[in-house]
Order: C-alpha cells, then sequence, then structure tokens
C-alpha cells in the first residue's frame, strides 16, 4: 500500500474513533468552579507571594544605603549617653536640623 | 463522527432558521458571559455546560488518557474565566472560546513533548518492525499507530494535522483560531503530511 493511502485509512480510523467522555462529563462544571473559586481566593496570597522579590530588593537597598552612610551615626555608646540626658537632640539628629 | 464546530465566516450562509438559532444562541452566550463577568457563578457555570462538549472533543485529540484530557479541558475553561474581560463580543463567543482551546491544545502539546524522552512511546517503533502499517491497520490499531507516529511531530506538526485531518476543519478555519494565513496552513500541512509518511515508513523498515 502507497504510504498516502496509509495516511488516509489511518486519519479515517482517528476520526471514526469516538472518545467516551461520559465520565468527565460529570461533575466537570464544579470541578472547573471549585477552581475558578480557589484562584480567586489564592489571589491576594499569589500578589503577596509575587510582591515578594520586590521587597526583598528594597530591604537590601535601604541596608546598603544605612551601610554605606554610617559614618556620621552616632556609635551605642554616645548614643546611650545622649538619649540618658534626653531624646531631643538625638531626634534633631535624625531629622537632620543643625546641632 | 466529526465535531461540529462553529460555523465561521466562511462557512456557507446558514438558512434564516439556522441563522436566527445561532443568533439567539450568540446572544445567550454573551448576557452569560455579563453576567459572569458580574461574578455571577452560576452564568459561568452554564456557559460551561453549554460549550464543554465541544472542547472535550478537541482537547480529547491531544490528551492520552481521561485524567490529561481532564485536566486540559479544566485549563480551557480557567483560560476563559481569567481572560473573559477581553471578550469583545465582535465575533462569536463560541469562535472565541475555539481559539482558547486550540491555543491550550498547542501549549499542552509543547509541554508533552518536552517530556517526550520520558515515555516509551518507541515500545511501538519495535511493533512496527514486525508488523507492516497494514496489519497494524487491519488488526485495529491505526489509531494507536497514528498516535504514535503523530507524537513525534513538533507541536505545530499536530496540531495542524489533528485540526485539518482529524477534526477536518476547512484552511480557512485553522487559519481563524491559529492565526496563521491560510497560505502558512497550506505549506505546515503539507510540510506536516510529508514528515508524518517519512516516520510512519522509517518506522516500518527499521
Amino acid at each position: 500500500m502507497k504510504p498516502d493511502e496509509s495516511l488516509d485509512r489511518l486519519f479515517a480510523a482517528a476520526r471514526e474513533h469516538q472518545p467516551d467522555n461520559s465520565r468527565l462529563d460529570l461533575g466537570f462544571e464544579a470541578r472547573v468552579l471549585a477552581r475558578v473559586r480557589e484562584e480567586r481566593t489564592g489571589a491576594w496570597f499569589s500578589w503577596a507571594w509575587r510582591m515578594c522579590p520586590y521587597f526583598a530588593a528594597l530591604a537590601l537597598a535601604a541596608g546598603t544605603w544605612a551601610y554605606l552612610h554610617a559614618d556620621g551615626l552616632p556609635d551605642g555608646e554616645s548614643l546611650g549617653a545622649t538619649l540618658r540626658g534626653g531624646g531631643l537632640p538625638v531626634l534633631h539628629y535624625y531629622l537632620g536640623a543643625d546641632e | 463522527m466529526t465535531l461540529t464546530w462553529p460555523a465561521l465566516p466562511c462557512a456557507l450562509a446558514p438558512s434564516k432558521t439556522a441563522r436566527m438559532s445561532d443568533a439567539t444562541a450568540e446572544e445567550a452566550d454573551e448576557s452569560l458571559v455579563r453576567a459572569t463577568l458580574a461574578g455571577d457563578e452560576e452564568a459561568f457555570r452554564q456557559l460551561i455546560t453549554r460549550h464543554k462538549a465541544r472542547v472535550f472533543g478537541t482537547c480529547s485529540r491531544f490528551a492520552r488518557d481521561p485524567q490529561q484530557l481532564d485536566d486540559l479541558s479544566q485549563e480551557v475553561f480557567l483560560r476563559a474565566w481569567r481572560k473573559l474581560a477581553r471578550f469583545r463580543g465582535e465575533a462569536p463567543f463560541e469562535h472565541w472560546l475555539a481559539r482558547l482551546t486550540v491555543t491550550a491544545c498547542y501549549d499542552f502539546v509543547r509541554r508533552e513533548r518536552r517530556h517526550r524522552d520520558a515515555l516509551s512511546l518507541d515500545d511501538f517503533a519495535q511493533d512496527l518492525r514486525d508488523h507492516s502499517t497494514d496489519a497494524a491497520i487491519a488488526a485495529g490499531r491505526a489509531r494507536e499507530l497514528l498516535d504514535w507516529a503523530m507524537r513525534k511531530l513538533s507541536a505545530d506538526e499536530r496540531l495542524i494535522l489533528t485540526l485539518l485531518e482529524i477534526e477536518e476543519r476547512s484552511v480557512r478555519q485553522i487559519s481563524a483560531v491559529t492565526g496563521w494565513s491560510e497560505s502558512n496552513v497550506k505549506v505546515r500541512a503539507f510540510r506536516a503530511r510529508a514528515r508524518l509518511k517519512t516516520i510512519i515508513t522509517d518506522g516500518n523498515e527499521t
């Protein structure tokens, strides 16, 4: 038999085949709607997860900035002394006011 | 049996009664879409009920077992739900869903091909060494043989042959659902057929 004829016969056989979808039919709508609901309620959660890298990048940037500008900050000891003497100067310092 | 797919604009002009019933069905679909977008879950359930048979029909040409068929069909309706807001109503809902179905099937075939090596699909090649294609057809294993050969094709080739030869859709209809030009569809179909022929012949000869 020529390959072309074989192909046509194969396609004809495939066309004749009628898959039985009766079992699939049963409760199909309920299964789809359950997934829709799942997706709807999971939307906020997935958004939070999607934002994770951005928050991480922000935290990293803030950390880097703080590290690079750490020279001007008072050390722990002087900060403690300043706080004991009254908190207002410290607040002024952080707000960038003249000492 | 061939599944009746939505009559695309290329189809012959339907009778007045058919046109009226089509228009009624389209209106019903559109109102169900509007209701779904307004948050009515029951409307979406009705949309699924109205169109699931056609979706099952197309998906069953690509899925290997009932579980895959269930997953793939669910995926089609989930995609429809996600993209429903983009449905403009310029074409009937059926056509829009047909396009989504074909896209989902295409993605499924591409995913399947990535895992092809893990599957023991070449068991059939051994069978073909011992028995000819004719013998396979005579033994009622034609579909199995075609399935085996089709899985060796690329996703594009498999999609086009399934739509053209098994679902018997016209070149124009395929062009509408895939977005490929009609001449592109013809060229792809010709090449896919030639490739399938080679696979089956080589399978017999090796």
